[in-house]
């Protein structure tokens, strides 16, 4: 089973991360791209879930222009839910003194460099690439990273517009994809696409990601008060969808998306554009037209 | 493979051209089904195939293959295919154990900044295509997909285009073999080594297939346009026709839907 990668692009609050390996909590539909339960931090946990499974949701645009979930923000994960399930964390300080990097490995020291070693430990310790035959795979490893590319991991790119570690985050990307390939794991990254000064690197992240969703909002912005856009909080930009094992991809009949995050409610929704209503109200000005002309 | 391009191209398996360089450009889409038609073109021609895969794996190209009749698995067995994965040898370098690490070099060694050329890639494309007494193969094929990620991965351009020049010199004129390599490019890009890359290859190919995601935006029916640009190569007048197609449901639908001749 092919699983992939994911970014997506807002960001979110603090630098850990965590993995989960415990039960999945979607039905089986939606297990063809597993890039769920990514734990960050509180308030973006849901909606980070329910934006993978709208994505990959099976229902057709034709029966519903609205996909949406239920969720409060202001309440955080139980902690009987954490102890219920076994998961890992990622902290640099700690991880530093538990797994120093063996000495024969050429490349230098850095975070991600460590999150990587962390990431292939856990999947053959776990049995997840299959390694060992007496771990039975009951489930998927299912990765959150946040704020990858920023400063918090130890990159330049958000802060110079010629960084010293230009490559540092494709070539993570690329030893990540190796890693995510040949086990049964799947990952969602965040990654602060405004941040980066470098739109050259942003082009090769998309190119080296299986699926790339950005999260575009209004706030700053003059749509923000455009009446057009009264009713979303922002737009939804489905950039890149994964092609495993196909000869290409599945296009969506729909691109305009927009979404509207409240406390109780993340919806995204097909976007009317200025395009389509002049349509539709050109269309209505005709049949008045029509109707008219027929009364005489 | 597809048989209207082979069509559109004047190719058929049975009389595969020599010493061609061809190159896979897309923009605002996704030109990979292009390379699949030529793994399996070459696969059916008889010819040795070197496939340095970068993006995906082998099990992702097997099964399209297979799809398109071909399987990589026998191809590989009876000897006619080396595929190189990038993903797997850049993990076998990065956490293989100390004495993996001291025998054959990486093909992707420049990885781990120990080397900041393509040399070892092009020694194991050289050694691989490199006819044995023994084989009974039509001319040598590199297939590469895809040249971009390579940059990703640190590589400079000059050291790109020095490893193309290398395959070229060695595949094309020496062992009068063919190159198919994948690159991507975008019209606003500011990716200007990628771009430095692309332009260079341009002017460098035999043949170029160029893959257009439509402009005006999503059609369901149509997912773009195929633009056809051969050099003619005659004294010291260069020459290049061109012809643009637009593909029809080219996905999966491509091996029966209808081609449409946009200009000519």
């Amino acid at each position: 089973m092919q699983l992939g990668t994911v970014r997506v692009e807002f960001c979110v609050k603090n630098s850990h991360y965590r993995m989960s390996t415990g039960e999945p909590k979607l039905s089986s539909k939606y297990y063809n791209v597993v890039l769920l339960e990514a734990y960050t931090s509180a308030e973006w946990e849901k909606p980070l879930r329910l934006l993978s499974i709208l994505l990959f949701s099976q229902a057709s645009p034709t029966t519903s222009t609205k996909f949406g979930h239920y969720y409060d923000v202001s309440k955080t994960m139980s902690p009987e839910l954490f102890q219920s399930i076994k998961w890992h964390s990622f902290y640099l300080p700690e991880e530093l003194s538990l797994h120093p990097l063996p000495l024969h490995l050429p490349c230098k020291l850095t975070p991600t460099r460590q999150l990587l070693q962390s990431i292939q430990r856990i999947i053959y310790q776990e049995g997840f690439d299959g390694s060992d035959p007496q771990k039975k795979l009951k489930n998927i490893l299912r990765i959150g990273i946040q704020s990858l590319g920023s400063m918090l991991w130890g990159d330049d790119i958000c802060s110079s517009d010629t960084p010293e570690h230009i490559h540092s985050l494709t070539k993570f990307l690329y030893v990540l994809r190796g890693l995510l390939r040949k086990s049964l794991s799947a990952c969602i990254i965040t990654v602060p696409a405004h941040l980066i000064q470098n739109k050259a690197i942003m082009e090769r992240v998309t190119n080296l990601s299986d699926m790339v969703v950005g999260l575009e909002s209004f706030i700053g912005s003059e749509r923000e008060t455009n009446p057009l856009y009264k009713d979303y909080h922002g737009l939804v930009h489905v950039q890149q969808i994964p092609r495993l094992n196909s000869l290409i991809c599945d296009v969506s009949d729909t691109k305009d998306l927009a979404f509207r995050l409240k406390r109780k409610l993340f919806t995204i929704e097909v976007r009317e554009t200025v395009l389509g209503i002049l349509i539709n109200h050109f269309l209505c000005i005709t049949e008045i037209t029509f109707r008219s002309f027929m009364s005489f | 493979m597809f048989t209207e391009l082979n069509e559109l191209l004047d190719a058929s398996p049975q009389r595969p051209e020599t010493g061609k360089f061809t190159l896979l450009r897309d923009t605002r889409t996704d030109g990979s089904f292009l390379v699949h038609h030529f793994l399996s073109f070459y696969l059916r021609a008889g010819c040795k195939v070197c496939f340095v895969a970068l993006l995906q794996s082998f099990s992702h190209y097997n099964i399209v293959a297979q799809k398109l009749g071909v399987s990589l698995t026998a191809a590989k067995e009876r000897g006619q295919l080396v595929f190189l994965e990038g993903l797997k040898s850049c993990l076998d370098l990065l956490f293989g154990e100390e004495e993996k690490q001291s025998g054959q070099p990486s093909p992707l060694q420049f990885i781990s900044e120990s080397a900041s050329d393509l040399k070892a890639l092009f020694d194991f494309v050289r050694t691989f295509l490199t006819p044995a007494g023994s084989d009974s193969w039509k001319g040598p094929v590199l297939l590469v997909d895809d040249l971009s990620v390579l940059l990703s991965l640190g590589a400079t351009p000059v050291a790109v285009l020095d490893f193309i020049h290398y395959c070229r010199v060695t595949v094309c004129y020496q062992l009068k073999g063919n190159i198919v390599v994948l690159v991507h490019s975008n019209e606003d890009s500011e990716d200007e080594e990628n771009e430095l890359i692309v332009n260079s290859l341009c002017h460098h190919s035999d043949l170029i297939l160029w893959v257009e995601g439509l402009a005006t935006g999503f059609c369901k029916d149509v997912h773009g346009q195929v633009m056809h640009r051969r050099a003619r190569r005659g004294g010291t007048c260069w020459c290049h026709t061109q012809r643009c197609l637009q593909a029809q449901g080219w996905a999966r639908r491509a091996a029966s839907a209808p081609w449409e001749m946009a200009q000519g």
